[in-house]
């Protein structure tokens, strides 16, 4: 295993600042139901991730159309997301720090 | 002709010169070795083998032998060829079955992808499988190797093989590795198991091979229908515990513990998926193999 530079906080930073988020272009996402537990599979990189509702409610939001942080924290649905506008956003950041982390998603430059 | 059929003699010499072409389930080897532990190993543990001296197609060609240099004469080495071509570093001379057998493992596992292929043990009753994937450690082997023991067929101890057209269970028995304690263990549970010579100081510690039960190696082309996945886990005086497990969660597992998954792409996705959707999926922690044997005679008779 190599060591990388880690880009998270810096893309975050960025994300602040009003950046769009979208899925990794060319390549499906392969769902799979449980109850409240998702499985997906990106064919990009071969890797399979569990996600619950808000999760994949908020990558099929990023399948759709580039969004920001703010866009998707005002879009989620209040049903999964419980707490202020300032903790849902804050919510949201980390959940696109994760996506990023695993090559889900891409800012759209 | 079964390895049975043949002599030790006739058997270790076929082996020695051109070769013997062993049927392990749907997979034709063809092995050449003048190694006596080895063919004593073959003669034991593949009895019940169908074993010919000719063979229109061999999927594997796997010699081992020892490596060239002074190695020959001083601390003998064992090479696993395949191919003629050498995958692996040589071992210590007193373990050249036990790397026969890791060496099949590599053979299988890496050249037929065709199936989705778990590292686990797959044992069934009734026509419905159990499967018991799991990392290293975990008691799978020890598990398995005591159902089988107990009635439940073996279908393999280290390869889950699912067919990914129709989601059946491939059976691909061969003999069960037991390591360290397990050995003494299955010894002592099933006194009629017929174990081999334990190979010392592996990387694994002491390891030996059990000889598939009688029937399973005769029933290798009756294929399972998967109906539970257990993760078993061994915890040393703890009672037995069955938790349901979430699918989502199964499904990770066994994406963690297959071989070729990401081979496979969206193919190993859905054969996998679908695996879990038709099975029951438990985690499983013991200390008593007796209390095991209760346990998945429950999960078979559905009162579980």
């Amino acid at each position: 295993m190599i060591d990388v530079p880690s880009r998270s906080d810096e893309r975050v930073a960025d994300a602040a600042a009003g950046e769009r988020w979208m899925l990794v272009g060319g390549f499906e996402l392969h769902e799979r139901r449980w109850d409240d537990q998702y499985a997906v599979f990106h064919a990009g990189s071969g890797d399979t991730h569990l996600l619950n509702h808000t999760g994949i409610e908020a990558l099929r939001m990023l399948q759709r159309q580039p969004m920001t942080i703010d866009e998707v924290a005002e879009k989620l649905s209040p049903q999964w997301v419980h707490g202020s506008a300032q903790e849902v956003r804050q919510f949201v950041a980390e959940l696109i720090q994760a996506f990023d982390r695993l090559g889900l998603i891409e800012p759209v430059t | 002709m079964k390895v049975s059929d043949w002599s030790y003699r006739d058997l270790a010499g076929a082996m020695a010169g051109d070769g013997v072409f062993l049927h392990l389930g749907p997979f034709v080897t063809h092995l050449r070795c003048a190694i006596p532990l080895v063919a004593e190993g073959v003669h034991a543990l593949y009895a019940d083998y169908r074993c010919e001296r000719q063979a229109a197609f061999a999927d594997f060609r796997v010699r081992l032998g020892p490596p060239r240099g002074v190695r020959r004469w001083y601390r003998s080495q064992v090479l696993f060829y395949f191919d003629d071509w050498p995958p692996f570093k040589p071992l210590p001379y007193n373990q050249a079955f036990a790397m026969f057998e890791w060496g099949m493992n590599w053979c299988i596992t890496s050249h037929s992808q065709q199936h989705l292929m778990l590292h686990g043990a797959v044992v069934e009753k009734n026509g419905w499988g159990a499967m018991l994937p799991g990392p290293p450690g975990s008691g799978k082997s020890t598990l398995c190797a005591a159902l089988v023991n107990r009635g439940w067929r073996l279908l393999s101890d280290e390869l889950t093989v699912v067919r990914t057209d129709d989601l059946l269970l491939q059976p691909l028995p061969r003999p069960v590795s037991l390591k360290n304690r397990s050995i003494e263990i299955i010894a002592e549970f099933a006194p009629e198991a017929k174990i081999g010579t334990p190979a010392r100081d592996t990387d694994k510690g002491t390891v030996a091979h059990m000889k598939p039960p009688p029937g399973c190696v005769e029933q290798a082309d009756q294929l399972a229908t998967p109906a539970w996945l257990v993760l078993p886990k061994y915890i040393g005086s703890a009672p037995p515990v069955l938790t349901p497990l979430a699918k989502g969660d199964a499904l990770m597992q066994a994406v963690d513990n297959a071989f070729n998954y990401s081979v496979l792409g969206v193919r190993g996705f859905d054969a996998a998926a679908q695996l879990i959707d038709g099975c029951d999926c438990y985690r499983f922690s013991y200390s008593s193999l007796d209390d095991a044997m209760r346990v998945f005679a429950e999960l078979a008779d559905g009162s579980q």
